[in-house]
């Protein structure tokens, strides 16, 4: 249960603090190579990048509150499996021609990748040890 | 069919059928306004608009056949769609709401299935506790 809460809240803080720069700043994913070209690129960056994301962080709060572990894990699992699938194919497409940033990108979304699922296994034997007992 | 069943569908649609369209194409972001410059860009452009959309309509998904699951993923669909689209009318106040069409058809789809995750969930509650109460009584 506690690493469950522990990888609940690193993703949250993860899409947290990405989606709060974004929501403000939106000009800064210029620097993931990026370029907006008119006011609805803006629009569109603030919506996605920041709104999505925070949306996404205050639900990992929520089922942090409310112990929804199951749901909140399986989201955090999939969102960020995901990512890590498109980021990598994307990677190989583009020829390994990736920035830095894009490598670090890749590295914080596979360790939250790896936590959600290390966390997901624990609280399922968890959960049937404790049914074995009953 | 539920109703929770008919509104996770549609969100599942909505966001896998985006999410498969920017893995594919993801100079089609250009529609909106963003246009990958570098590889980094592209790459970027695929994980999150591809890959972030395709997993959040995979849990969609996955929760239709999970009626234990319906309460999570009502809140987790008006915490994301209701993000997305106060992120949306923020930036239309910013640029004194002088957007496309596409961005208003965009933003009414976000904000249907956001208001529609709310009244859901308020719904339920009100029924909740509206049994709880005829059970209350029946004991009495």
């Amino acid at each position: 249960m506690k690493l469950a809460k522990i990888s609940l809240l690193a993703s949250a803080i993860g899409f947290f603090g990405f989606g709060i720069v974004l929501f403000v700043a939106p000009d800064l994913i210029e620097s993931a190579g990026i370029s907006l070209l008119d006011p609805a690129g803006r629009i569109e960056i603030r919506a996605f990048y920041g709104g999505l994301e925070l949306g996404l962080a205050m639900f990992f709060v929520i089922a942090l509150k409310k112990d929804w572990i199951l749901p909140g894990l399986t989201v955090q699992i999939e969102t960020n499996g995901f990512i890590v699938i498109a980021r990598l194919a994307g990677i190989i497409m583009e020829n390994f021609k990736a920035s830095s940033a894009t490598w670090w990108s890749l590295a914080a979304e596979m360790s939250l990748l790896i936590l959600g699922v290390v966390a997901i296994r624990v609280y399922k034997k968890k959960v049937r040890g404790n049914e074995g007992k009953e | 069919m539920s109703k929770e069943k008919w509104i996770f569908g549609v969100t599942a649609l909505g966001f896998a059928g985006v999410g498969i369209a920017m893995l594919i194409f993801p100079n089609l972001m250009s529609i909106v306004g963003v246009k990958e410059l570098t590889n980094s860009g592209t790459v970027e452009i695929r994980a999150l608009s591809g890959g972030l959309e395709l997993g959040i309509g995979l849990f969609f998904l996955l929760a239709l056949n999970r009626p234990k699951w319906f309460r999570p993923a009502l809140v987790a669909q008006v915490c994301l769609l209701g993000g997305l689209s106060l992120g949306r009318i923020l930036g239309l106040l910013i640029v004194n709401w002088n957007a496309k069409p596409l961005i208003y058809l965009v933003l009414a789809g976000e904000l249907m299935l956001a208001i529609l995750g709310a009244s859901t969930l308020i719904m339920n509650k009100k029924v909740k506790k509206k049994n709880e109460f005829e059970t209350k009584i029946d004991k009495y």
